[in-house]
């Protein structure tokens, strides 16, 4: 006789884990239908099993512990694990961090390149660029943004192919008007350093949102943006802007490529030295969404997430002082 | 991982990001890069990377003019930004560039921010 069975259920991060957890139970003979519901965490299963909800729970939770789900009977207080879990990825998140301005601090990108600026140059110049202090706003942008859509988001890979392509396009086709108008516009630091502070007020949200702040206490206050950014992230239009809008994040060396663009005096050659830039800065940018893609569905992804989200906050406190320090807002606190 | 074991590595961790932020600081305040010709002062500053020296000294009260160096340089520090003379200006990428001071008074130091703001020097007048 069929016995109906509710659960609670942990570590359902996306909607793909439905279809996993769905698949494996049903596999159990004594199981003879799973529904998951992701909204309230729990699953309901009819069997035939004699055993009691505990067995149940342990035997199930078993076939599903590989891929990070534990099942029980009653709520666990998810406090325990989640405070397991952020006191693992603080540290990690720190060592990336530390990595990361070590690098800035060594001088090793500082390297100058003499001469002409070709595109071969300008790839080059494209490649040290995405490793430099830049990533902290642009990579901690694309990290942050990636780590959301893949947490809320089955097919994130058309929005960052979406992404990457507008970035592309939009950077050589920008270069190229840049050349045919030659000094006509100037290149607004204002303006840039607005946006700038604008995408690390966004990293620090959703670094904070990755980390679960906001889950756990309930904060009141991002509800609306948090429902507004789903809402918009999964816009065909969104990652064509967020690629577009990329060209005037502040970054001294989009900067410099603007104006050799600018100097080079036709469309053409404004085109193929923003288009071989940007081309230099795509492999990190590639390794970092596609990269926390690959995470954000591994059995990891609660880690991972949690690492990414102190990573983020970390840059995008940095993005946002030197923010403030470039607008003359604040004196400078560091060198780096 | 232990709780504790985890708060000790974290502070650890923190302890190594304030010296790659804060530390470190020799700074060559006695850099030969002030001298006067004809009645000008010039400072002479490298922008690559950063710009150094981070600290000069120079004298108040004569004409002074601040000359930027770039050598390939295409990081930040190209973005100049003065705030105290409203000067915004992206340096060519192997140049000198010229920037007057008019003359400076005692105790009021000049700060340069590179665009994005993580590089800067200051230059003191006494």
């Amino acid at each position: 006789m069929l016995k109906n069975y509710t659960f609670h259920v942990k570590g359902t991060h996306c909607a793909s884990c439905k279809i996993l957890i769905e698949d494996v139970l049903k596999d159990q003979d004594f199981i003879k239908s799973v529904h998951v519901d992701l909204q309230k965490e729990t699953i309901e299963i009819k069997t035939n099993s004699d055993q009691n909800a505990e067995e149940l729970a342990n035997i199930l939770t078993d076939k599903v512990k590989l891929n990070g789900y534990t099942l029980s009977v009653e709520k666990k207080t998810q406090e325990k694990e989640n405070d397991d879990v952020i006191w693992k990825a603080i540290p990690i998140g720190l060592v990336f961090l530390i990595l990361f301005f070590i690098l800035q601090k060594s001088g090793i990108l500082n390297f100058g390149i003499d001469g002409q600026t070709t595109p071969t140059t300008s790839f080059i110049i494209g490649l040290i660029a995405s490793v430099s202090s830049c990533l902290a706003i642009v990579g901690g942008l694309v990290l942050s943004l990636s780590a959301k859509i893949s947490q809320d988001n089955v097919s994130d890979t058309k929005t960052f192919l979406l992404f990457h392509l507008s970035r592309l396009a939009s950077f050589a086709l920008l270069g190229g008007v840049l050349g045919l108008i030659g000094n006509a516009i100037g290149i607004n630091f204002t303006f840039t350093a607005i946006l700038g502070i604008l995408a690390s007020i966004v990293m620090l949200l959703l670094g904070l949102n990755l980390v679960g702040v906001f889950a756990k206490n309930k904060v009141a206050l991002p509800s609306g943006i948090f429902n507004f950014f789903r809402k918009i992230e999964h816009k065909t239009l969104t990652p064509l802007i967020v690629g577009f809008g990329t060209f005037f994040l502040p970054c001294g060396f989009t900067q410099a490529m603007q104006v050799v663009a600018l100097s080079s005096g036709s469309f053409m050659s404004g085109f193929l030295i923003m288009f071989a830039f940007v081309l230099g800065t795509l492999p990190m940018l590639l390794l970092l969404s596609f990269g926390s893609a690959s995470f954000a569905h591994g059995k990891h992804a609660p880690l991972f997430f949690k690492s990414a989200g102190v990573v983020v906050i970390g840059l995008g406190l940095f993005a946002l002082l030197a923010g403030l320090a470039g607008l003359g807002i604040i004196n400078p606190l560091f060198n780096i | 991982m232990n709780k504790t074991v985890s708060i000790i590595i974290i502070l650890a961790l923190v302890v190594v990001l304030g010296i790659i932020f804060f530390g470190g600081g020799s700074d060559s305040v006695s850099a030969q890069n002030v001298e006067i010709r004809d009645g000008i002062q010039y400072v002479t500053v490298d922008a690559r990377g950063g710009y150094f020296p981070q600290t000069s000294n120079a004298k108040a009260g004569i004409p002074t003019k601040l000359i930027m160096k770039t050598s390939g340089t295409f990081d930040c520090s190209s973005a100049l930004v003065i705030k105290s003379l409203n000067y915004q200006n992206i340096l060519p990428q192997n140049a000198e560039t010229e920037i007057d001071l008019g003359v400076p008074k005692a105790g009021e130091p000049l700060q340069g921010v590179c665009g994005m703001g993580m590089y800067n020097f200051q230059v003191r007048f006494n």
